[in-house]
């Protein structure tokens, strides 16, 4: 675990039983969020995306492995201790503005409610729930209730209810799900302005990929574990924008995950041969059958 | 914004309440459901006792009137009488000693206030010497005797006739003798002095002491008459004793004159019998007497009379208002726990219901709960917002329920059966402080009950909320726990030992009131056991039914029975509340008919008819006959309007006989009860029931008047035991006579024949009149309706008849319904059936409703493939009507079962154990088809309403803002 990480996830596995059916949501997932940075978990359905933002946010637990939000073990902490955390330490944000609000209290007295029940209903929390609910671009519609706002406005009063008690972490699973892509973009961008004026570490949970232009860091989930990395590189020669990198994740005990597109188009299934290329610091994955070869895939370390 | 404010913690609290409020107003049907439910139970909760103690002052006080007397209603502490000579507390220093003590007592224990204490002390009677008499001198002839005697407050209690109240002064006076004795004045009531044969001037003495002893001096003291008077009202509580007796040979001096002056001032006069008695009288107002107070106020006088006897040697206490208290004080508590007993049902149907539309609100706002919950908000504050939810809506729940209460005792005092009411008097009826902490407590623990689905829906998280949705649903914890197999098995239990008995336990009234309750509760218990129990059924009732109509077309019975047969746990409930409802109806129309024609039956038997006149006649005694006006003229009494009175009359002449059997088989002498009667007349008037005998009245009627020699005799006695058969002969002796008769017919019961007086026999009266001559007998009347016997006494005497009293069956009937516990127990019957029927018509109601915005989506969608909004309340209606028949089917076959099982053995209750005739269980199928009708027009009734609320849901808004949030 690097010392600035935030947030810390190893080897982390959630087991669902349903009926009698065991599901395996998270099989052994690594991830390590720096404090203060933006970034997003992408995935198809039933990667176990949500899953894992669940149990950062302290809804749900782990079945086995460690997974700490800012120095919190949430694998063991007790049941006041996540009340307290899901309290102060983390917002969430989910698709559903009816998840989000409660519907007759107006969009002041929905951030106004986290502060009361952490004991606070005065002044100086009025005041902040005021300047929130300005900062998020709702100064005008402070006493609307939520079926009188627009899709795009409740999620805006969601992100202010969400940082009512001023988390340091803030999770956003879909929050443009049910948006146009003007809106979604408009939640990006005030998602980025509050991670950059207050240092809050924002993970993003979504099937957008165009999310990477707004995040300093997408990872891709697949099938319970982390598969792929995109990190932004800014100021790179001869480029306006920030450039994408994508990066495969090699775990602690070696595993990689090789994209299914790169598989599929390489034809490479079941075994494969590995050259090890040490002159030039290359690994290549052959398909085991030459014959029914397309191609390789490489990795470089 | 409702989190403004000052103060830190008060700034919280009232960031809650106004949370709290803003919640109620956005679910105003939970809000008003909540209300209607905590007012029901502190209405219930609060009648109960309410009721009881209005019943039981109401016993007290004509209990009180009916045994009139000054001591009733007082506290009376006397001197004991036998202390002399050398009786230390008749000094003057011991009365004002025990004056002093019992002043402070009764204001202490009794609220009595010094002032208002009656005192009275009196020497005891001397000879009423003149002063001018020579003491020594042998006695006149009529000297009479009396006493001196001082009382409180007597100017207010007398009206003078003549001269002038008695000054407080105490004069000097110089006997004949030349010694010196005090004089006080006094006034007497007027019967006393006429009877002495005294008048206002008298001047006498009375002397204290024994003259021939040298050690005692003689004592005297002279008074003077200067008015006499007449008490205003004997029957004044203020007067401690008979007031006759109280006035008899008594001079009334001052209390000053008497206790300050000749006591206090004059040692010399003092003797033991100067102060013989001195009573103090604490005299409590009747009107203000409650039942629920009798125990204060016993406690008060037994601490008055604790003290009196510990601090004060040699006094006495004497009341009777103590021991009736103590009585009252203990019948109220039977009552109040029997009927609390019995109330139970209702609180329980009432919570019931508070819990379901807590669960159908808490499933509404589930998503809010737990999004409350993934904020970080802990369970307890969560059951905090419930609370302070609660508490608002408590507090005025209170106030209705309280008001409630009133109502409900005084409704249950109006009761004559089960759904019936009577005019009476209403009860007097104060709320107590008690009585609002009962109903302050029924409000907290129906809060308690609620805050389960709360504390159940505030556990998970929006995680655990969806699990849960999507998880197959399980059967209810009680049935998973197997509690309605447990509870149902005490209800069976409770069934066999009610079998196995053939008597309640019980010594006293108190012990058979306490288990004829009990033995009505043990019915509702098993009513309330297997209707719990037969929910296990109702999703297999649901799924084979769903199944058959699977074929059926229609969309909307298709959407609604799959909608009941997918998720039945969410309609057990409401299935639950109705079949109760009408078990609950069932069972007590006809447990209601069953006690109702038993009584009438017991009455009717008893008297044998509408009406039995106890007449005589005319006694000749030259002729040594009676005359006696014939029977028929009993027809010719009219009312004021010419309308007739009597339509039936028969001549009824009971004797003691010996019965003599001869047959070739027995030979036998059996004392009988003799009712002689006209056969025809007899058998239109008396009061029969079909049981009676195995032939028809009429039959055997026919059968008497066709032989005057005919006898109809009890079936068990002699056909029974002895084999005598209808043609055998038979003789009886009647007044030293015996008379030949043949058996021409069975009785196994004879109206108005006790049957404690062994067996009866019936013949005909001409023929016994004929052989030992007439005397008077008894006329049964058949009397046209509201026309009350008593009333018949003096127009029968005005047509010669000598009436001299009557019973009327049909007053005994209005008494015998009156009776508190069984006023009580329909009251408490008719209630629970009203409690249950409102709440299971809101039940539906708030179900219609809700379930229907839960649902918003799942409408949305078939509206967009083309469903109209009728259909739309089509399916609502046709799932409502589906539960109405099921609950409505299964609910009246439980109530009828439950009748048929139980009510058998109300007989075993107190006075019925020996009472005859036989008890018949009664059947009220007219009366559950009644509540059938008030059912179906209050249901059709409300479907009106619940469809224009369906119509106001906005479907489309709905399905736009969200899944849940209707």
């Amino acid at each position: 675990m690097s010392a600035a990480a935030h947030v810390h996830c190893q080897d982390l596995v959630r087991i669902y039983k349903i009926a009698d059916l065991e599901v395996v949501a998270l099989r052994g997932l690594n991830l390590e969020v720096a404090a203060g940075e933006m970034m997003a978990i992408v995935g198809n359905s039933g990667s176990g995306k949500s899953t894992l933002l669940n149990i950062l946010g302290g809804l749900d637990r782990p079945s086995a492995g460690a997974c700490s939000v800012g120095g919190l073990d949430l694998v063991d902490a007790s049941g006041a201790e996540l009340a307290e955390y899901k309290r102060y330490e983390v917002g969430f944000v989910w698709q559903q503005s009816a998840r989000n609000l409660i519907p007759y209290l107006s969009a002041l007295d929905n951030v106004l409610a986290p502060m009361l029940f952490a004991g606070g209903a005065g002044a100086t929390e009025a005041r902040r729930a005021r300047e929130l609910l300005a900062a998020c671009g709702l100064a005008e519609r402070m006493n609307h209730r939520p079926p009188q706002l627009s899709g795009g406005e409740q999620q805006r009063v969601a992100i202010a209810v969400a940082l009512a008690n001023e988390p340091e972490l803030l999770l956003a699973d879909e929050p443009t799900g049910e948006v146009d892509n003007q809106t979604a973009g408009d939640i990006y961008e005030l998602l980025r302005r509050l991670n950059a004026e207050r240092r809050l570490t924002v993970m993003i949970v979504t099937h957008d990929r165009d999310v990477t232009r707004h995040v300093s860091r997408v990872v891709a989930i697949r099938d319970g574990q982390t598969s792929s990395e995109i990190v932004q590189r800014v100021g790179l020669p001869g480029a306006d924008e920030p450039a994408h990198e994508e990066y495969v994740i090699v775990d602690e005990t070696g595993r990689l995950q090789i994209p299914r597109d790169y598989l599929e188009e390489l034809g490479i299934s079941g075994r494969a041969t590995v050259d090890v290329d040490a002159a030039e610091g290359r690994l290549v994955v052959r398909p085991a059958d030459p014959s029914g070869a397309r191609g390789e895939t490489e990795s470089t370390p | 914004m409702i989190f403004s404010g000052v103060g830190a913690a008060g700034r919280t609290v009232l960031a809650l309440v106004g949370f709290a409020a803003r919640r109620l107003r956005s679910n105003p049907i939970h809000a008003l459901t909540t209300l209607l439910g905590l007012s029901l139970t502190v209405g219930v909760i609060t009648a109960v006792p309410l009721y009881a103690e209005g019943m039981s002052t109401r016993l007290l006080r004509e209990h009180l009137r009916a045994s009139p007397g000054p001591l009733d209603l007082g506290v009376v502490i006397e001197h004991g009488e036998a202390q002399l000579p050398d009786d230390p507390p008749t000094s003057p220093a011991a009365y004002r000693r025990a004056d002093r003590i019992l002043s402070e007592a009764a204001a202490t224990y009794l609220g009595v206030p010094a002032e208002a204490i009656v005192r009275l002390v009196r020497s005891d009677n001397r000879h009423l010497l003149f002063t001018s008499d020579d003491p020594d001198a042998p006695l006149r002839e009529g000297v009479p005797w009396g006493g001196l005697a001082a009382i409180t407050g007597l100017a207010d209690n007398v009206e003078m006739l003549e001269g002038r109240a008695a000054a407080d002064e105490v004069y000097t006076l110089r006997l004949p003798s030349g010694a010196l004795a005090p004089l006080v004045e006094a006034v007497a009531a007027t019967d006393m002095l006429d009877a002495a044969g005294l008048v206002v001037g008298d001047q006498v003495q009375l002397r204290f002491g024994d003259p021939r002893a040298i050690d005692t001096p003689q004592a005297v003291v002279a008074v003077d008459i200067v008015g006499r008077f007449a008490p205003i009202d004997g029957r004044r509580a203020y007067w401690p004793a008979e007031v006759e007796e109280l006035t008899k040979n008594t001079l009334f001096t001052p209390p000053a004159a008497f206790v300050d002056g000749l006591l206090a001032r004059y040692p010399e006069v003092w003797h033991p019998r100067l102060l013989d008695r001195a009573v103090w009288f604490a005299p409590l107002d009747d009107a203000a007497l409650q039942a629920s107070s009798a125990g204060r106020t016993n406690e008060g006088i037994f601490a008055v009379r604790t003290i009196a006897e510990r601090v004060l040697p040699f006094m006495s206490v004497r009341t009777r208002l103590e021991r009736d208290l103590e009585r009252f004080e203990s019948r109220l508590a039977v009552l109040t726990v029997a009927l609390l007993a019995l109330s139970v049902p209702i609180v329980v149907m009432v919570l019931g219901f508070m819990r379901l539309s807590v669960s159908l609100a808490i499933e509404r706002q589930r998503q809010e709960v737990a999004l409350l919950r993934s904020r970080g908000v802990g369970v307890a504050q969560l059951v905090g917002v419930y609370l302070v939810e609660g508490l608002l809506i408590g507090a005025p729940a209170l106030v209705a329920g309280l008001a409630l209460g009133l109502g409900f005792a005084q409704a249950i005092g109006q009761t004559a059966s089960f759904l019936a009411f009577d005019a009476r008097a209403p009860l007097d009826i104060t709320l107590t402080g008690s009585q609002v902490a009962v109903g302050a407590a029924a409000i907290g623990v129906s809060l308690l009950a609620m805050l389960g689905p709360v504390v159940g829906a505030a556990r998970l998280s929006i995680v655990g909320a969806k699990q849960q949705a999507s998880r197959s649903l399980d059967r209810p914890l009680y049935q998973r726990r197997l509690l309605d197999v447990l509870l149902l098995a005490a209800a069976i239990a409770g069934l066999f030992l009610l079998r196995s008995v053939d008597a309640l336990p019980g010594e006293t009234d108190d012990d058979l009131l306490l288990a004829d309750t009990l033995l009505v509760l043990a019915p509702i218990l098993f009513i309330f056991a297997v209707s719990v129990f037969a929910l296990r059924a109702f999703p297999y009732a649901v799924r084979a039914l769903a199944a058959l109509t699977s074929r059926v077309s229609g969309v909307s019975a298709f959407v609604a029975l799959r909608q009941i047969g997918r998720s039945p746990a969410h309609y057990t409930s409401l299935v639950l509340l109705l079949s109760l409802t009408f078990a609950l109806g069932a069972f007590s129309a006809s447990f209601a008919a069953t006690i109702d024609r038993n009584i009438i039956d017991r009455v009717y038997y008893a008297t044998g008819a509408d009406a039995r006149i106890f007449e005589s006649g005319h006694f000749d005694p030259d002729a040594r006959s009676w005359y006696i006006a014939p029977v028929d003229r009993h027809l010719d009494v009219v009312d004021e309007d010419g309308r007739q009175v009597v339509t039936e009359a028969a001549r009824h002449w009971v004797k003691n006989a010996l019965l003599h059997v001869d047959t070739p088989s027995v030979n036998a002498l059996r004392e009988v009860r003799l009712h002689a009667v006209d056969p025809i007349p007899f058998a239109r008037t008396i009061a029969w029931r079909e049981d009676y005998a195995t032939t028809s009245l009429n039959a055997l009627a026919n059968a008497l008047a066709a032989d005057d020699r005919g006898v109809i005799l009890e079936r068990e006695a002699f056909h029974e035991t002895m084999g005598v058969q209808i043609g055998d002969k038979v003789t009886m002796e009647i007044n030293r006579v015996v008379l030949p008769f043949v058996v021409v017919g069975w009785m196994d019961a004879l109206p108005s024949h006790d049957k404690g007086a062994g067996s009866f026999a019936v013949a005909n009266l001409t023929y016994i009149g004929r052989v030992i001559g007439r005397s008077p007998w008894n006329t049964l009347v058949r009397l046209v309706p509201d026309a009350p016997a008593q009333e018949l006494i003096q127009p029968l005497n005005d047509l010669d008849i000598r009436a001299l009293r009557t019973v009327d069956a049909r007053s005994e009937i209005v008494d015998a319904r009156s009776d508190a516990v069984l006023v009580g127990t329909f009251g408490l019957l008719t209630l629970a059936f009203i409690v249950a029927a409102g709440l299971t018509l809101s039940g539906f109601g708030m179900h219609a409703v809700l379930s229907f915005r839960r649902r918003v989506q799942e409408f949305g969608i078939l509206r967009a493939m083309g469903i109209s909004t009728r259909q739309m309340a089509a399916i609502v209606a046709l799932e409502q009507g589906f539960l109405v028949l099921l609950g409505t089917a299964v609910g009246t076959v439980i109530g009828m079962v439950t009748a048929a099982l139980f009510v058998p053995f109300l007989e075993l209750s107190a006075g019925e154990r020996d009472a005859f005739p036989p008890f018949i269980v009664d059947t009220a199928w007219d009366d559950v088809g009644k509540i059938y009708v008030v059912f179906g027009v209050l249901i059709a009734a409300a479907l009106p309403l619940s469809i224009r609320l369906l119509r106001r849901v906005r479907t489309h808004e709905a399905i736009k803002f969200g899944e849940e949030t209707g």
